[in-house]
């Protein structure tokens, strides 16, 4: 058990150079999704993306992971252009996306036998990461017999499996009751402090933005832009002290602000 | 390994976890049942022994011919393995083949376009229409037969593959294609179990169809000794509870085929249609 913690360690993504998003723009036909999107994660930094609804933050996700081709512009990960889906670059789903035929243990495994790792190999790799995310005895359980939270747990150590330098979350905790997302958002950052990577945070909690990001960048208007960029100084490790202080409150507000201002000027089918 | 994270148990996590309910039928549901049952085998009995003739089977006939066929009768068994044998190599050439073409045109729209007419239309057509035009191709013999059940199976099967495929949901193909699964991966790892439902249901109306198939194609062609040829003598030579154990022998393979094989899956695999 020693060994896997320091192999997690040893793979602390030494050639990994973050991701970096070009003058991204897409469009559905007319109607224009974003566009001159700029920006760049660190290989270990966490940037988040809050918006109004309709502003494609979850558009921009599949973009950085080549799940959806942009129009314009280029993302450049790991120094080489994402054209399609490869291993370094994970994402977590909003709805967890389980396969509701393979147990927590084969749906943990997944990323790694399809990336052609033998059976055996990959469920002992994905054993750790089982109880990284602290779903020990539950393993041979199937999604259906697992709540939310421990179902989002299995989608993450997924992700985790692979390794990724790039890890893309959507909305990871949105479909979860407040108290098990608060309890997650810990979680995560504790797993993120022993194993620090570029994440892409996407989501609707401004609180969470905030807490999870080095950066929030607030996106929406009309095409949808990068409307603000907030640093977020706050020092890590991060935990439940951070959010009592002046300075989380501070940062939050500001968010707040512009998300709302740039609200009335967002196409969106939602209010 | 150092946990990282404190147990699960811990908060609200675990109460929403379900239990594996077992549903057991307590003896009550069976009592609607059991009262039908009894009016009928006595309406039944009674019946015939006013108004009917000697030859005709009673219930009382039927279950003490019960033995007598099972193990005085020395055509049943070998009906049984011919009949049988031609249903289950149609009913496996037909899941191979119907689901293959199910699922491609489930994914692949230029394939459905061109095959959707003829699986629809080879569904439509009554089966017994063609019989007469496949012994003249194949002959009066078990391969007439067997085409007839491969006729009535593939379309079933093939249509309910083609329903499965076409609504598998999205996510599940986003997953995959996220962690670079190759097309392999995803026709054998996710349309397959992701449409296991609608195959089941496929396979149900494609077993009942080639049982049909079966029977007919040897009443029709006539020759033989499969056991819808040999019902066929029992009935004509008036053993007529002889007739009835032999075609209760039917109902139970077709029971089987259409409602055991789903309980044995349900049960191998707890995830089925829940998800």
């Amino acid at each position: 058990m020693e060994r896997s913690v320091s192999e997690l360690e040893n793979a602390s993504h030494s050639t990994s150079r973050g991701i970096r998003v070009e003058n991204l723009a897409k469009y559905y036909g007319d109607h224009c999704v974003f566009k001159d999107i700029n920006f760049e994660i660190g290989p270990r930094e966490i940037v988040s993306v809050v918006g109004p609804s309709g502003c494609g933050k979850t558009t921009l996700l599949r973009c950085l992971n080549g799940l959806i081709q942009p129009d314009e512009g280029q993302v450049i990960a790991d120094g080489l252009q994402v054209s399609s889906p490869r291993p370094g670059i994970a994402i977590v789903f909003q709805d967890f996306g389980l396969f509701p035929w393979k147990t927590a243990l084969d749906n943990v495994a997944y990323g790694l036998v399809v990336q052609g790792m033998k059976k055996d190999k990959a469920r002992k790799i994905a054993s750790n990461y089982v109880n990284m995310v602290a779903l020990e005895g539950f393993e041979d359980r199937y999604p259906h017999q697992l709540s939310g939270g421990m179902q989002q747990r299995a989608g993450l150590a997924r992700a985790l499996a692979v390794e990724p330098s790039v890890l893309l979350m959507d909305e990871p905790f949105g479909a979860l009751d407040a108290q098990t997302r608060e309890l997650m958002q810990f979680e995560l950052l504790q797993i993120w402090d022993k194993n620090p990577m570029s994440m892409l945070f996407v989501t609707h909690g401004i609180d969470e933005a905030v807490l999870m990001g080095d950066r929030v960048i607030v996106l929406g208007g009309k095409p949808s832009g990068i409307y603000r960029e907030v640093d977020v100084p706050l020092p890590r490790p991060r935990d439940a002290s951070t959010v009592a202080s002046p300075e989380f409150q501070e940062l939050r507000s500001q968010v707040w602000d512009h998300v709302m201002t740039v609200r009335r000027n967002t196409s969106s089918d939602e209010n | 390994m150092a946990t990282v994270i404190q147990s699960p148990v811990i908060g609200e996590d675990t109460k929403t976890t379900p239990t594996v309910k077992k549903k057991r039928r307590s003896w009550k549901n069976s009592i609607a049942w059991l009262a039908t049952t009894l009016v009928i085998l006595i309406i039944w009995q009674i019946g015939v022994g006013l108004f009917g003739k000697d030859y005709m089977a009673t219930p009382i006939g039927v279950i003490t011919a019960v033995p007598d066929v099972l193990f005085n009768d020395p055509k049943l068994w070998p009906g049984v393995w011919e009949t049988f044998a031609v249903v289950f190599r149609g009913l496996i050439l037909s899941v191979v083949v119907g689901t293959a073409l199910g699922l491609i045109m489930g994914r692949v729209t230029f394939v459905a376009d061109a095959l959707a007419p003829y699986v629809n239309g080879f569904y439509a057509t009554p089966m017994i229409a063609v019989l007469p035009i496949i012994t003249l191709w194949l002959g009066f013999n078990t391969s007439a037969t067997f085409a007839l059940v491969v006729f009535a199976a593939i379309p079933p099967m093939a249509v309910a593959a083609w329903d499965g495929s076409r609504t598998i949901p999205v996510r599940y193909l986003e997953v995959a294609k996220s962690f670079g699964a190759r097309r392999r991966d995803v026709w054998v790892g996710i349309a397959i179990p992701a449409s296991l439902p609608y195959l089941l249901a496929g396979f149900r109306l494609a077993s009942g169809r080639a049982l049909s198939a079966v029977v007919i194609a040897e009443f029709l062609i006539g020759t033989g000794d499969g056991l819808g040829i040999h019902i066929m003598r029992l009935a004509q030579n008036f053993n007529h509870n002889e007739a009835i154990v032999a075609i209760m022998i039917l109902t139970l393979v077709g029971l089987f085929l259409a409602i055991g094989i789903e309980r044995i899956l349900r049960r191998r695999y707890p995830w089925f249609r829940k998800s």
